[in-house]
């Protein structure tokens, strides 16, 4: 029992973390996912994160940003953790020789007959979209993650990051960018478009 | 960049924020306005508006296994709240 609390704060706290909580645990799995790139990882990341989020909800206060609170515990555990035991190197360098409007560019030049450029990103798979976006590196993927996929806001994603709000708008930006190349590949690699 | 004048360029270095929905009201307004009259730009931020779509879509929905959600309720049951 901690200290000074009774039997029945207890409850009610265990009540409101299950009542508030369990509801995300779906859409964090997911993140969770796209952040270990396997299940087994990502099921013990969960795991921990929940955890933690338990331990540590006492001092969360009621009615601010629950889901934000979340994530930072997912990203600092997945960063503190599971980056170090999956021996990933951190690629701090991005690809910055990608153009501003590098995939509406390369699917304009195709100039597929009656077909706008986009009908050719819905007909990606799902599970493709996903190992386009799990195969940039780690500190373009989560501002990417977090802000397109979670929606989270620039200055909550700096929150959960830990980080300067311009160095993840520079991440997103680059990490978006990264992602069209990645995307065009795989369409290429689907036949879903032209060589070049 | 683009074909197109000035404006056009300082419209397309803000759609990324626009789309994200992090300009002011200033900014805002003026890309709005200059996307209502110029249909180069707007195809363009179509495009990006639909491929945060895809990226929304695709990228969620993945389910979580019913062992790992039914064995987190159970595991704070048995906890206290003040840790270990």
């Amino acid at each position: 029992m901690s200290k000074g609390g009774t039997a029945l704060d207890e409850d009610a706290l265990r009540e409101r973390f299950e009542r508030d909580v369990l509801p995300l645990l779906p859409s964090l799995y997911g993140a969770a996912l796209r952040m270990t790139r396997n299940p087994s990882d990502a099921d013990d990341l969960v795991q921990d994160t929940y955890l933690r989020a338990f331990r540590g909800f006492a001092g969360f206060k009621e009615g601010t940003n629950l889901k934000a609170w979340l994530y930072r515990i997912l990203t600092n555990s997945f960063i503190n953790t599971y980056r170090k035991k999956q021996r990933q190197p951190q690629i701090v360098e991005g690809p910055d020789d990608i153009d501003e409007w590098y995939l509406f560019d390369k699917l304009g030049a195709q100039n597929v007959q009656g077909s706008a450029e986009d009908e050719v990103l819905d007909r990606l798979p799902d599970t493709d979209v996903k190992q386009a976006l799990e195969s940039l590196p780690e500190n373009f993927r989560i501002p990417v993650l977090l802000a397109d996929v979670e929606g989270f806001s620039y200055k909550e994603i700096a929150d959960i990051m830990e980080s300067p709000v311009g160095t993840v708008m520079s991440r997103l930006h680059r990490g978006r960018k990264a992602l069209e190349k990645a995307l065009w590949e795989t369409a290429r690699q689907r036949g879903l478009v032209g060589s070049e | 960049m683009i074909n197109c004048g000035p404006e056009c360029e300082q419209t397309l270095r803000e759609i990324e924020r626009w789309l994200d929905g992090e300009c002011d009201a200033t900014v805002q307004v003026d890309v709005q306005s200059h996307l209502s009259g110029c249909n180069p730009c707007m195809q363009r931020v179509e495009f990006r508006r639909r491929l945060k779509v895809v990226i929304q879509t695709k990228c969620a929905g993945d389910a979580i296994p019913a062992d790992l959600q039914d064995r987190l309720k159970g595991l704070i049951r048995s906890l206290d709240t003040a840790g270990e």
